[in-house]
């Protein structure tokens, strides 16, 4: 069994308590643009919606890698070998989903991996917009939530 | 009885993925890997890297001999397929005859040498193959003359600066990186290259390599630039001598023409890489887009395929990012250079952490570029690929529950809506 982190946007009030965690944790310093999880935020709409690495399934960022440094662990996580990543940053410019970014102190890529099974980003959100869940559960809830959509209750 | 042989042409990344992928569809295939190359899989993305001493030998090589033999894939290495009978279905080299059931031709690409005189001299390299790499990196000398500033180019260039060499850069169109940006980002990318000390020269062209034996200058058509080396890096043309000796159709820019699964044209020969058309995601026009990423893809294509699999080939995608002095810049989609003038609209955005330039046709993306900040050009990518209008997606959203796909054009939205507006 392995769990993820999902994303409930609808419940995200964009206070960027995840981000701030999320830095702390991985640089030990409290500095958002060197976190692995980005919250955009449309305040006047009242929308907001955290972004990070989503596990594609076939990640556009390992298809662009020259170096082949991009793997699935076995816990399903997309991870860089930090011995072989040139810091070519290919992969940024691709993730179709934004997830990944350049730390601006170390010039090297930034990210998700899932804090081998405690991410603070989780701890710290209080609105439960992430939570830390097991595969299967998730994907029941999502194929009862579309089956109730579709017949309209 | 034997196996069926599936023979692979070439070992760049191509070669390898369809090496990769047949094997996994058909394990109880023979899987023949040839290459005129001496070494096992390595990045040609990376030389320059290399030259510059930044990154070790180990990280250009990909892949080892033995992770061939491990995959149970057999590599001949040093082979120079001189003939090839599409009729016996076999292919010549080393006076030996091999047949094979299922071909896949990757045979890559090679520099364009342009009919200047004196490109035979001493200190006159290309920067395609490690060999190349390996002839820069133990170049003796102070000044390095580099012609062409595309990517490999602009590196190229890099490399030589960080070794402390003097460097200068020829171009003949008026832009440097032209195939990736347009004016306002190339501007800046050559302000950064002259902030360390490189000189560019766009617009000119080289008329003689001159010197005796050795390369002494580059003579252009303004000026004469002292040089110890000359990295010519104009362009890449296909290595194609095989495949018209198989009779295979070319396409209009001159590659191997391929269909929506990588066949080439005749049964059980396929075509991946550098050396094959393929049809551009975007655009939709069938042309080379020499990549890294397209020629991954068509590569475990044509591998499946020649085992057996059905598999479509999306298409390609022209998406290239280049790492100069410690900022990326990225392209993806076409530059607006690329069209009829009029017929696109552009945004340019600077900001403290970089500059965005997005380039529209009929309320439509069709490329973006980016410097030093390139995190939301993915998401711009996709749209461009899911062919959103972009205006309909601003009016629309963003709503929790719909708009979430626009997040790329997070702080754009505005300056958008005016642009698409007739300003």
């Amino acid at each position: 069994m392995s769990k993820i982190i999902v994303v409930d946007p609808d419940r995200c009030t964009g206070c960027g308590l995840c981000e701030m965690a999320c830095s702390v944790v991985k640089t030990g310093e409290l500095d958002t643009l060197r976190s692995r999880i980005r919250v955009f935020k449309w305040d006047e709409e009242g929308v907001y919606l955290p972004i990070l690495c989503r596990r594609c399934e076939e990640p556009v960022c390992a298809t662009v890698c020259p170096v082949n440094a991009v793997y699935r662990d076995d816990s399903g996580v997309v991870c860089v070998d930090r011995d072989r990543c040139v810091n070519c940053f290919s992969c940024v410019s691709a993730c179709p989903n934004g997830a990944l970014h350049i730390d601006p102190v170390e010039q090297k890529v930034l990210r998700c991996d899932q804090c081998a099974g405690d991410p603070p980003c989780v701890r710290f959100c209080e609105e439960k917009a992430l939570q830390w869940v097991e595969i299967d559960d998730w994907q029941a809830d999502r194929r009862r939530s579309k089956a109730r959509h579709l017949y309209g209750q | 009885m034997g196996n069926r042989v599936i023979a692979i042409l070439g070992n760049g990344i191509a070669g390898d993925q369809a090496a990769v992928a047949a094997k996994r569809t058909a394990p109880d295939a023979r899987v023949i890997m040839l290459s005129k190359e001496p070494y096992p899989l390595y990045s040609a993305c990376v030389l320059a890297d290399y030259i510059s001493g930044e990154i070790p030998r180990s990280t250009v090589f990909l892949r080892s001999v033995e992770d061939y033999a491990k995959a149970g894939v057999e590599l001949l290495l040093s082979k120079n397929v001189v003939s090839w009978s599409p009729e016996n279905r076999s292919l010549r080299f080393d006076n030996k005859e091999l047949s094979y059931d299922q071909l896949i031709l990757a045979t890559g690409s090679r520099p364009f040498i342009p009919p200047i005189p004196g490109v035979k001299k001493d200190g006159v390299f290309a920067l395609k193959t490690f060999a190349d790499a390996e002839g820069l990196r133990t170049a003796k000398g102070r000044s390095a003359v580099v012609v062409g500033a595309g990517p490999v180019g602009m590196e190229a260039a890099f490399a030589f600066r960080r070794m402390g060499w003097s460097v200068a850069v020829v171009e003949l169109m008026d832009r440097v990186l032209p195939r990736m940006l347009d004016a306002p980002l190339a501007g800046s990318v050559k302000k950064q290259f002259e902030g360390m000390g490189i000189l560019v020269f766009l617009g000119e062209r080289v008329e003689e390599i001159s010197g005796g034996a050795r390369v002494e200058a580059v003579r252009t058509n303004q000026r004469i630039l002292p040089a110890d080396v000359v990295v010519l890096v104009i362009g890449m043309r296909p290595r194609i001598e095989l495949a018209g000796q198989g009779g295979l159709t070319l396409g209009p820019a001159g590659g191997i023409q391929t269909d929506a699964h990588m066949g080439a044209g005749l049964p059980g020969v396929w075509a991946c890489g550098d050396c094959a058309e393929s049809r551009d995601l975007i655009s939709g026009a069938n042309g080379l887009y020499m990549l890294w990423n397209n020629a991954r893809l068509q590569g475990h294509t044509a591998g499946a395929n020649a085992a057996g699999s059905g598999k479509r080939y999306p298409g390609s995608l022209n998406v290239t990012t280049v790492k100069l002095f410690d900022r990326a810049v990225a392209s993806a989609g076409a530059p607006a250079a690329d069209f009829p003038e009029g017929e696109t609209r552009m945004l340019h955005r600077k900001s403290l952490d970089g500059e965005l330039w997005l380039v529209l046709k009929e309320e439509r993306l069709v490329g973006v570029q980016g410097l030093v900040n390139l995190d939301r050009l993915g998401g711009l990518t996709a749209m461009m690929l899911k062919g959103l209008n972009i205006r309909e997606t601003i009016l629309k959203g963003p709503k929790p529950s719909e708009g979430r796909d626009m997040w790329p054009l997070h702080t754009l939205e505005k300056d958008l809506i005016r642009l698409l507006n007739g300003r």
